[in-house]
Order: C-alpha cells, then structure tokens, then sequence
C-alpha cells in the first residue's frame, strides 16, 4: 500500500464528521547489520508504519495515532475521539502547499542498497577488519558494529493540501571496548571510504596513556572543554528549547527575551526545517506549515522564539508559525502517538576562527558524550553527568584518554555558549545539524 | 524483613482479541519461512492505548484509541544462520515480502554452528496474563483520564500563591498490552496484560529562581490503581503527587552544598525514589548478551565474575516480577511486571547478587544456549524489534540482619555529616560507571535529619566497587522507580528499587556533586 493512498483514504472516510482533518503517513524500511562483538546479526524491516490523525470539529481538537495500516480501523478510532475532544484556539490545519514526490534527502543508490544489501555488509565487513589491523595507543579487545540503510516515505495531508516526501539513511557507529565510540549519520552515499574508515579514525586517536581527574588537573576544577559537535546538538535540542519555544513562554516558564545576550558575540545559530541533506529537513514541519530558516541567535543575540501553528494562534497572529511543530517522542512514546511540540529542525551554527587542532592552548579536555542529558534541568539547564570518550589534550593534541567512569562534567547549558573559549573553523555534519566544535569552561573532575 | 521468594500461580488468563485472526497470519508466516529454515519463531505485539497529556505549554491532549502494532521474525537454518526482520504488518502479502526479503538477507551469511536457543520450558501452557476490567477498548475512558489531569493540576494551584507560580505537566496512559508467540515446533503461546502509568512534573518559578520535581507511577492492572472510587485521585497518589509539589515549591529556596559540607560528608542515604543506580550500574552489566559483547565491568564474556565480591556481604539483588514488602512475588507490582517474556519464556526470579557475589546472569534463550543455562524469561522486544535481553523489575532485596533496621532515625544516627537523596529523572550506563540525577537532598548533621534543602545533584557510580560502599538499610523493600530502559534502540518499561532507605559511605566509587542556585 502507498502512504499516499492510505492517507487520502483515511481523509475521505472521517472528513463528513470534522471540521478539518490532518493525516501524517510515514512508511518505512530499513536493512542492516549489527556484530556486538560476534557474527553479522542481519536485521531487516519491512512494511513500517506510523499514522498520526488530528481531528477538528467545532473548535474542538483531537487525535489519534495507529502503527497498523487499516484504513477503517485508523479512521475509526478518530472519529472516536472527537466525543472527548478539548478545545483549541486552531481554526484550522495548516494549508499545505502542494507538494509531490520530494527528495531533498534521498538518494537513490541507498535505496537500492535496502533491496540488496550486498554492499552495506561488505562495508560492515571491512570496517571491522579495518578496526582489528588500526594500531592505536589501546589495544582493541572488542568492536560491535551497527550499520543500516533506511529509506521512508512521508506524506502529510489536511483537506486543503498535501505534501508528500522521501528519505533515506545512512547510519554507523562502531564502539570498541565499550567505552569508546565513532559515529556518523547520511542522507546520501557519502564518499567511498567515508564510513569504513569511522573505526580505523577511532582507533588510531586514542593516546596510550590513561588519565584521571586527581592526575590531569589535581582536584576538580573549572576547566577548558571542547565539545563535540554532537554534544552541542544535543544541549540545543534539549535544553536551549525550553528556554527558546513560544509554547513555553506562553506557558509562564523562564525564556530567552529578544533581544537578550544568550551566547558570546561570535555565535550566530539558525534553525533550518527544509534543508537538504539533513535527517531534519522536509518541505514542511509535521503540522504542514511550510520550513524556513530563520535565525534564532545572531551574533550572540537571541532573535525571536520558535513556533508550532498552536503557540502563534495563542499569541494572537497565525503567521508567527515558524514551522517548528514537529512530533518529538517523548521517552517511550511512539514518533506517531507523540504530540506537537514546538522543536528544532535541521540546525546550524556559525564556524569561528580557531583550527580544530589547537583550538585551546595549554591544557584542556574534549568531550564526544556526557551521559544523562536528558535528566539535566529543564527549568535551570543545570547538567552533571559522567563523561564518555573524552581525551585529555595539551595545546589542542590528544595527549591521554580519559578514564572510563571516572569524569564528570558540571555546569549550565544556558550559559554554555556566554563563557566560549574558543570555536573552531571546522564544523561537522552530525546528520540532522551542522555545527562547529566549541571550547567553554566548565567545572570537570 | 524478607522472605524466601515462592512463586505464585498466575491468574487464570484471558484470551486476547482477534486470536484466530492473528494465529493464522503467524501461522502463514511460519509456514513460509519453514519452507526454508529449519526453525522460526514469531512474536505479534499489540498495544491499545488511552492516553492524556497535559504539555508543557498548558495545553490539554486527550488520545481514547491508539493502536500499535508489530511482527517480529526470527529464521534460523540448519547451519545456524539466524537473522530477525519485524514486519508492520500482518497482512499476508506484507508478510510473504518479507519473509521472502528476509531469506534471501540469510543467505548471504556464512554457517555459524555456535548458534543456538534454549528450548522454552513448559511448552503445553497456552494462556498467560489478566484481564482488562474494565476493558478501555469498550468503555469511554476520557474522563477517567481528564481525572488525572484535574487531580495534577489542583494539587499545583493549591502551591501555587504568594509570587511562586507551579505549572504541571502530566503525560498518563491506560494500555492493553497483547502478545502471540509462536514457532515451527507448535509453540502457542499468549498473553494478555493492562498497564497504567501516570508522570507529573511540576515547574516551579519565583522570581528568578526556577525549579522541577517529577514524580511516576506505573502498574500492571487497571486505571484503579490510579483513582479512587470517587473518581478522584487515590488518597496516596495525591499524597505522593503533594509532596513532589511541595518539594518544586522548597527547591526556590533550596541551597547549595558549600565545599566544605561536601568535603566532609561521610554517608549519602538514597531514598527508594533514587535507586536508578541498581537499574543502570548493576543490571545491565548482568545481561548475559553485554557480558558477552565484552560490555560488562562485572562480568567476563564467559560469563565469570570479574569481580569479586562486588559488594558487601548483605548484598542481594533480583530481577524478576513485582515483590511485596516482604521481598515475595507480587504479580500486580512492578512496572515491569510480565507473565511471560516475548520468546514465550515465563518470567521467574533470577537472583543475580547474593551475599555480595554474582551468581546468576539475565537470559534470553540464545544467550541460554550460549552460556548452558536456562532462560530466565528476560528477552524482550519493542514492537516488532529483535528480542534482546532486558530487565524487569530489578531489586536490592538485602539480607535480614543488624545492617536493616526500621527507619531513617536509626540508620542516620551515626552520620555526622551526611545528605538524604529523593527523587530521580533518569540515568545512563557506560561500561565503567553510571550516574543519575538526584531531584533533592536533606542534610543530615549530628546523626539527624535537618529540614536544610539542597539543590538537585547528580550520583555517579563506579559499577566494579560502588556496591562495597553500602552500609545498611532502612523500611520495606518495594519495586517503587518506575522507568523506560533505552538498549539498542529499543524502549521497555521496567522498574528498579529496594529498601525505603539504602546508606552509603563516601568512597572513591561514588562521587555526587550538586547544583549551584
């Protein structure tokens, strides 16, 4: 069955009952590998389905979401819904402007790789054996590899409108000995040798030498921290948006003011929804508004909140829409069954002056993964959470790995990017943002 | 204080909806693949789900029917070639794609004659589970659920005065949980259980301080657990719910610890509120498939301890069904309480820690046959995904003795300077160590609890020796934290807990830091 047919059909059997009806189509699959340190584990999905369903009937608001593809059964169980709907200040859903057959991040030599994945376990194949010959300071005692081809169709459709979309992915990461990690994420076949060399990159960084806290730096102390790329990501999705989203300020919570100074004068960051080649870019936000960049910090200036359709109508001028109403799964709740939320898309961050490779004089630590992002504050941004992976370095070279389970990072996501040391030239595409490595002061031991 | 487990007899069972319709599509599924490969099983899940959010922008969601669900397949041939594929359908011309995909993904692989599972004990056992009663799939469950949020956001409005603002958040969900498996061999099993689970959260402002306490409850059963007969909250849920609030309410005032208090402390005393640790430091290094990836700290990949002891001599965990105070099975306790795991292993006791050694490991059947042991009924999937081992109900069940007394008065006297630990929004796990937050701490001094608040923290631990700091005990063993496991890009509900009140002395292995105002 097409998402696309599915979707209309589930449109025309509940639309005599609602004012307006939405209707979110995803169809996946995906074919992979997986070692855990032992023989390929194949793995394969077929025929996956998400379909999420808001209803509006007299100003009303409801919802309704399925993994199975039975049009009665999806249409059934909104129109069910519409006896407890609550109401909304939405007149309406979004008129999506027409859109057919987009593939801003699709690529069709992936998609073949789903139907034979001959290549992808001949990749899988040497990235291990490249990671068994790597000669670095560990020896490596055991390697799991992940490696899989996704590819998606997507369609969103309201009674005025439909936008229909594919995708496909590129995932790998290899760790090795459990505590130390590479990863990458594609929307196309990236450059031959791309992801088998990931393991032979991480294998060949790590310094000999092992270091805890009480040896690097004496006790804890405030300290020069180069962030990954990934971890940046990760603070901005999920703590800078609390402080950032229309629907949390309308909801009384602490929020940036435009016009506030949130990060040093050399950052500027952007929100981009519709970019090509990102796992976070499609013609429109999961509400159908239509994605636009826009800036969020400009020059160390916060600009103006992101917004999903509920949040502007709220604040009393629809076209404060941003196209950031995007369902984010919250824990255990399926992409389908999540709300919208007001969230990010595809994210990018202005390079600075400083090369990657010396970025911080003297002594300092760089941090790939922090543990337990998700458990930081939300209302202060306060984080603390055990480092994994990091390297200790001198003049901006890994000169020691540090310890498993024996660091920690303490400090403030809303003040992380105010205290910067440094940002480097360089920037890295994490899959859904393109952001530059960071150097802050944080306290770490 | 404790009980030798004893297990109890299950429930009769019902049979779940659609059963013919769903044992055929299995059935035809089978049929195809064993055209093929020597053995194959399936697993169909599927989840109806009444849902209600209260989102952090104020806005109300109330969801009365969503379904979810999947086919897991896993092929195995006569040279021991195996490969999983989950199909979103069981709609026979899906399935036959799928299978037939799958096949061909198969043979692509060399022979591995080192695979194996373990043969799934009590084979002739049909039905497992209990009934949804009411059923939320034939009743109108939106006020119920509109209950819980009315419930949340009055106990907030009651803090919420004099210049302190509380705004709630509320995620809730009653689910009927159903599950088939069946294999090759005539394997036919069932299960059929409901769940109800309810998060607050509440965002405390004054000014320009800010705070945020969560709280979680989640059963095996029906949306009784939650409310009363009245229709309101039940009387201790409330009471939990209020402290939480008041708790967001003293966090604007709440201070930091000074680095002299910290460098002096010489015990931290967990509330059961904060033993994700027992989840993350000391479960998962105890599944048999990270043992054997090379994953575990504690355990070598032929499955010996690589340390021992691991923790003091009144140490003893298990993970298993829900347990009652005493220590003994309960079957309507515990988050992650099930009947049966999703191979069609039924879940027993599986002791892990005794007297402060390793001595049993978590199992799915392939890592069973790897190891020579029995299943132990801990593999899991998600809807349709690989079934991998997972925890369910994991618990610090200590040894009776002098160390376990009867309240925190007694465990604290000792302490000259200490902190007293509630609450926790999350952890992770690394090979090496752990950490999870903490929502809030009291000071105890002089072998007394004070009522000085400390700012929220965050307790890292060192997996191979944090054990060998616990001291003692306080209050009945109860499976309280209620939680969702990430592993391998999968989620599951589970639960983690022990004693009211777990002590610790200050050692190299833990090490807690705390928020600054």
């Amino acid at each position: 069955m097409d998402a696309m047919f599915l979707a209309a059909a589930i449109r025309d059997r509940v639309s005599a009952f609602v004012d307006d009806v939405e209707v979110m189509v995803e169809r996946a699959d995906r074919a992979g590998y997986t070692s855990e340190n032992g023989p390929w584990i194949p793995v394969l999905e077929g025929e996956v389905w998400r379909i999420a369903m808001r209803g509006l009937s007299g100003g009303r608001l409801t919802a309704a979401s399925s993994t199975v593809p039975d049009v009665q059964a999806c249409a059934d169980s909104l129109v069910r819904a519409l006896g407890c709907a609550l109401p909304t200040p939405l007149k309406a859903f979004a008129e999506v402007i027409a859109v057919r057959d987009d593939r801003r991040a699709y690529d069709p030599a992936l998609a073949a790789l789903i139907e034979d994945p001959r290549p992808i376990r001949a990749m899988a194949e040497t990235m291990r054996s490249r990671g068994r010959e790597a000669k670095g300071g560990l020896a490596v005692e055991s390697l799991d590899v992940v490696l899989s081809v996704s590819r998606q169709q997507r369609v969103l459709l309201t009674k005025a409108g439909a936008a229909e979309s594919w995708s496909t992915g590129l995932s790998a990461s290899v760790q090795m000995n459990g505590d130390w990690w590479e990863e990458g994420a594609w929307t196309s076949l990236p450059p031959p040798g791309t992801v088998e060399g990931l393991i032979a990159n991480l294998v060949t960084r790590l310094p000999a030498r092992e270091l805890g806290p009480a040896e690097w730096m004496g006790k804890e102390r405030e300290t020069p921290v180069v962030l990954d790329p990934g971890l940046l990501e990760s603070f901005l999705r999920k703590l800078w948006i609390e402080r950032v989203g229309r629907d949390r300020a309308l909801a009384g919570n602490k929020v940036f003011a435009s016009g506030e100074r949130v990060a040093d004068s050399s950052v500027t960051v952007w929100d981009d929804p519709g970019a090509r080649g990102s796992f976070a870019g499609a013609p429109t936000d999961d509400e159908g508004v239509t994605t636009k960049r826009k800036t969020i910090v400009e020059n160390g200036i916060f600009t103006s909140p992101l917004s999903d359709r509920r949040s502007a109508a709220v604040a009393g001028d629809s076209a404060l829409a941003t196209g950031n109403g995007f369902r984010v799964p919250f824990i255990a709740e399926d992409r389908a069954e999540a709300p919208v939320r007001v969230a990010m898309g595809h994210l990018e961050m202005s390079a600075g002056d400083n090369a990657l490779s010396s970025m911080v004089k003297g002594k300092a630590i760089w941090v790939p993964v922090m543990l337990g992002i998700h458990s930081a504050n939300k209302a202060t941004g306060a984080f603390n959470g055990p480092v994994v992976g990091g390297l200790a370095l001198e003049d901006g070279q890994p000169v020691g790995r540090l310890r498993p389970g024996g660091w920690s990072l303490v400090g403030n996501a809303f003040q992380v990017l105010t205290g910067l040391v440094a940002v480097s030239r360089e920037r890295k595409h994490t899959g859904s943002a393109e952001l530059p490595w960071v150097a802050s002061v944080l306290r770490a031991g | 204080m404790h009980n030798a487990p004893a297990m109890l007899e299950p429930p009769a069972s019902p049979v779940p909806r659609d059963d013919d319709t769903i044992r055929a599509a299995l059935a035809a599924a089978l049929d195809r693949a064993h055209a093929h490969v020597r053995y194959a099983d399936a697993l169909y899940e599927r989840v109806f789900k009444v849902e209600v959010n209260l989102l952090e922008s104020g806005e109300v969601l109330l969801k009365p029917g969503s379904l979810q669900g999947a086919l897991q397949l896993r092929l195995v041939d006569a040279e021991g070639r195996q490969l999983s594929a989950k199909s979103g359908t069981v709609d026979p011309s899906g399935i036959v794609s799928v299978v037939d995909r799958a096949l061909a993904m198969l043979a692509l692989e060399p022979p591995d004659p080192t695979f194996g599972l373990a043969a799934v004990p009590n084979r002739e056992r049909e039905r497992y589970g209990v009934a949804a009663d009411p059923d939320p799939r034939d009743i109108d469950a939106a006020p119920l659920m509109s209950a819980l949020v009315d419930g949340v956001r009055a106990i907030a409005a009651e803090a919420s005065r004099e210049g302190t603002i509380v705004l709630p958040e509320v995620w809730a969900w009653w689910q009927v949980e159903e599950k088939w498996i069946a294999d090759t061999e005539g394997l036919r099993k069932t299960q059929t259980m409901p769940v109800v689970f309810l998060q607050a959260t509440f965002r405390g402002r004054r000014g320009e301080r800010a705070s945020r306490t969560r709280v979680r409850f989640g059963f095996p059963g029906n949306i009784g657990s939650l409310l009363g007969s009245d229709g309101a909250l039940a009387p201790h849920i409330a009471e939990e719910l209020r402290d939480e609030c008041r708790a967001a309410v003293g966090l604007l005032s709440a201070r930091a610890l000074r680095p002299e208090e910290l460098s002096s402390i010489t015990h931290y005393v967990l509330h059961k509120s904060a033993l994700v640790f027992i989840h993350e430091g000391l479960g998962h290094p105890i599944e048999a498939d990270i043992a054997k990836s090379g994953g575990s700290a504690i355990v070598k990949p032929d499955g010996s301890p690589a340390v021992d002891p691991l923790g003091s001599a009144v140490v003893r965990i298990v993970d298993g069904p829900g347990i009652n105070p005493l220590g003994d099975d309960l079957w309507t306790g515990g988050f992650g309480t099930e009947y049966i795991d999703d191979e069609g292993v039924e879940v027993k006791p599986t002791v892990l820690v005794d007297g402060g050694r390793i001595v049993g490991m978590m199992h799915n059947r392939e890592t069973a046959h790897t190891y020579g042991k029995k299943p132990t009924g801990n593999g899991f999937s998600e809807l349709g995904d690989r079934r991998i081992v997972r925890m369910r109900n994991t618990v610090l069940v200590p040894e009776p003795g002098p160390c376990w007394v009867d309240d925190l008065g007694a465990l604290v006297r000792n302490i000259p300077l200490g902190v007293v630990l509630y609450g926790s929004v999350g952890g992770a796990v690394g090979r090496e160590g752990m950490a999870s937050s903490t929502q809030y701490g009291y000071l105890v001094r002089d072998g007394r609890l004070t009522d000085e608040m400390i700012m929220p923290g965050n307790f890292a631990a060192r997996t191979a020796d944090c054990l060998r700091a616990v001291e003692g005990y306080a209050g009945a063993v109860d499976a309280h934290g209620v939680g969702f496991c990430g592993k391998s890009g999968q989620t599951r509900r589970v639960s983690e807990g022990g004693p009211t009140y777990v002590k610790m002395a200050v050692s190299p292995a833990v090490r807690l830091s705390f928020e600054e105002v």
